[in-house]
């Protein structure tokens, strides 16, 4: 009996050590190291904008716009980063993208509220006003772009209040309690099935490449579109795009790395070497494609569109990789699982 | 066969089926699936020759659900058992065939079930044929048989595969979690459940085994049912029906008599005709799941043959799907699967040639361009690989042409 227990706890010693992280491990060091850490990184950086926003427009004529070009490039870097990783779970149900996000945009739309006479206040910009209006996209414009009229202020410092209040709610969310219930990080963490939380991280790991490749960039160079639509990149006059790109690349690579020895990328690993080192060798090469852009990724897609399709391309093979193989390996189902199956 | 048992074994079984029916309908309708499966999608992949096979609007569709559960319960009182049956035959086949995303090879199977119910004589009778009880029978060990012969093949065998992939996805579980995580385990799973599969006829049909392998039986399909929760009522319809492989007068035997009332009455004869319909349903339902071996190319990978055929669990399949069109103008560019397929319907289309195929005709009506697929497949643990060509179109292609060709599974 007791060579039976010996054997026993040896094998399973073995199998401890010899399988790689346990998916729940796995979501652990997600969610605590990165998730929330980002999450209050970006509503500091929100935060912080709203500030300086509102310093600016005290003087708008003698105050120092770098300043807040510089303040706003941050909350884009952190708030993408975050996006690319996080838009599952409260995000979506407090609407925190629409209050945030960065494009697309109406500038007609903004240039037709500043023309108005309507009270631009965090109240009308986040429940009655459209969200092509409003988030980090319709600060740059207002306060970059020709938009007409003296209420550029007053409607810059009403988005960047929606924005920083958006995020401190789904902080409070993740951290504190969600919907009158636990937080979601620890949802995510002890309620949630491994394999359905981890489904939802790796979801919106797919959606971010799809994004890009189908809708943005694909677009803009004429590969997902009939002809190139410059429009499709979210870039406005900051010429912010690869900054953009770079943040959402940052963020996914946080994700795969989290947890040390319990990380997604060794979870990968466990399953597959080749695969695990594919997706690190794309990720690299898609973000050394992005930062040899020197210029706005709109006037890059005119002059040298052979450098954004390059990039593209790291991008297609990622799409490929995390959909069919990274989803395989992992047995992990992308944005539905309470289904019955059985053909496998 | 046409000595006259007792009806009591089958009667256990159109009672086990009616209760695991009804519990089938009841998850549909707790769980939203009908609003999921059914009523939310915008477009529904059609099997060939079903195409007019519509959702009825959402009242009439919970009607609908609401009758299939009346039916499987009046199967499970024998209450109008033919008619009952005859209606959740139809009901839950139309259900099925609204949108072949939703295909399970147990939803088939219970399909088929209550279609055979509606013919047998399993209700109101003290004493049946015996053929029927071998027809049930066979209804419950085609199953095993099948899905042990597509378990003989050397990813089962050798590489353990697709548990390879699946256990260690289980590594968080209670107790087992870290040995689920071994390959040894997924090699050693995979051969006991070939051999169960195979076998375990054979064991349930022999007197002195029967009982060990019922218990056997139960204790797979539980562990089955702890590993892969989503596998829904296929255990507990399998271990229920499995039941019929005692001697028909088991439930007499064991509660002395049956808790159902029976009016006596004179034991009207089967008409030969019955008995030569069973035969013929027997012989198709022997050569369907073998079809694929008509047709090239490995069934798992090309996915011809696929349904129908008891290939259950045999393979994990995830593809990343897009789309080459092509204007009148010779312009080409890449999208996406439509907007208005929803995430499930992508992923299912983007691992099945011929739902790949119906999405092509889907762009290319919309758009009014050519289009080829550009579908990536991982498959078995292997890395992905190009599944079609996506320098071939796919739609617009004229009736007679030949169908596409896949390209090679990786070795």
């Amino acid at each position: 009996m007791k060579r039976l227990g010996a054997c026993a706890g040896l094998l399973f010693a073995i199998a401890a050590c010899s399988s790689g992280p346990s998916q729940g491990d796995v979501v652990s060091g997600i969610a605590v190291d990165i998730i929330v850490p980002s999450l209050q990184v970006a509503h500091a950086d929100l935060d912080a904008l709203a500030d300086q926003v509102a310093d600016y427009c005290q003087a708008p004529e003698t105050s120092d716009q770098s300043l807040v070009l510089a303040a706003w490039e941050k909350a884009v870097s952190s708030w993408e980063a975050v996006e690319a990783t996080a838009p599952f779970g409260p995000a979506s149900m407090l609407r925190t993208v629409s209050m945030t996000n960065y494009l697309p945009i109406s500038e007609v739309g903004i240039d037709d509220l500043l023309a108005g006479d309507e009270a631009i206040d965090p109240d009308y910009l986040a429940n009655r006003s459209s969200s092509t209006r409003r988030g980090l996209g319709a600060i740059e414009y207002t306060l970059l772009g020709s938009s007409p009229g003296d209420r550029k202020c007053e409607h810059a410092v009403a988005a960047a209040a929606v924005a920083a209040i958006a995020s401190d709610d789904l902080v409070e969310a993740w951290t504190v309690s969600y919907r009158g219930g636990a937080a979601y990080s620890q949802v995510l963490t002890e309620e949630m099935e491994p394999g359905d939380a981890l489904g939802d991280i790796i979801g919106a790991i797919v959606e971010t490449f799809k994004r890009q490749s189908r809708f943005e960039v694909g677009r803009a160079i004429g590969v997902s579109a009939p002809e190139p639509d410059l429009e499709a990149i979210p870039e406005g006059h900051a010429g912010f795009g690869s900054g953009r790109y770079l943040a959402q690349l940052a963020g996914i690579e946080a994700v795969l790395q989290a947890g040390g020895e319990s990380s997604l990328i060794d979870l990968i690993r466990s399953r597959s070497e080749d695969i695990a080192d594919s997706v690190e060798s794309h990720l690299e090469d898609a973000r050394a494609q992005m930062l040899a852009v020197e210029q706005p990724l709109r006037t890059v897609a005119v002059e040298s569109p052979e450098q954004l399709q390059r990039y593209l391309d790291e991008i297609d093979a990622l799409l490929a990789l995390f959909e069919a193989d990274v989803v395989s390996l992992l047995d992990v189902t992308l944005g539905f699982s309470d289904s019955d199956g059985d053909t496998g | 066969m046409n000595q006259l048992v007792s009806a009591a074994s089958s009667k256990v079984f159109r009672i086990g089926f009616g209760v695991v029916a009804f519990v089938l309908i009841v998850r549909f309708l707790a769980r939203g699936w009908i609003e999921s499966l059914i009523l939310e999608p915008e477009f529904h992949f059609k099997y060939p020759g079903f195409e007019w096979v519509v959702p009825l609007p959402a009242p009439l569709m919970y009607a609908h659900f609401v009758l299939l559960g009346v039916a499987a319960l009046a199967i499970a009182a024998g209450f109008r058992h033919r008619l009952a049956a005859a209606f959740f035959a139809l009901g839950f086949a139309y259900v099925e065939l609204i949108d072949r995303t939703n295909y399970l090879n147990h939803y088939y199977w219970i399909i088929l079930t209550a279609g055979l119910l509606a013919f047998l004589p399993v209700a109101g009778r003290d004493e049946v044929p015996a053929w029927v009880v071998w027809l049930l029978r066979f209804q419950v060990g085609m199953v095993y048989v099948f899905a042990g012969m597509a378990k003989v093949n050397t990813d089962w065998l050798l590489e353990g595969q697709p548990l390879a992939t699946w256990l260690p996805a289980r590594s968080d579980m209670w107790l087992v979690g870290p040995l689920l995580a071994l390959p040894v385990t997924a090699l050693v799973l995979s051969w006991l459940a070939a051999l169960f599969d195979l076998t375990i006829v054979g064991w349930l049909s022999s007197r002195r085994t029967r009982l060990a392998a019922y218990l056997v039986l139960v204790s797979f399909h539980v562990s089955t049912w702890a590993l892969f929760p989503s596998i829904g009522v296929f255990p507990l319809v399998m271990s229920v029906s499995a039941l019929v492989f005692f001697p028909p007068d088991w439930p007499q035997r064991f509660l002395s008599q049956i808790a159902e009332p029976v009016s006596p009455r004179r034991e009207p004869a089967i008409r030969p005709v019955w008995v030569a319909a069973a035969a013929v349903y027997v012989f198709a339902m022997l050569l369907v799941p073998l079809r694929h071996h008509m047709i090239p190319g490995d069934v798992k990978w090309t996915g011809e043959g696929y349904l129908f055929s008891w290939q259950v669990m045999l393979s994990e399949k995830s593809g990343s799907a897009s789309f080459v069109v092509t204007d009148a103008e010779g312009r080409s560019w890449v999208v996406g699967p439509p907007d208005y397929l929803n995430e499930r319907q992508v992923a299912v289309m983007a691992t099945d040639s011929r739902l790949i195929e119906q999405t092509a005709k889907l762009i290319a009506d919309d758009l009014d361009v050519t289009v080829a697929a550009d579908v990536k497949l991982s498959f078995n643990g292997r890395p992905s690989a190009q599944y079609t060509d996506p320098a071939v179109p796919l739609a617009p292609r004229p009736v007679d042409a030949p169908r596409f060709l896949l390209l090679p599974p990786p070795a």
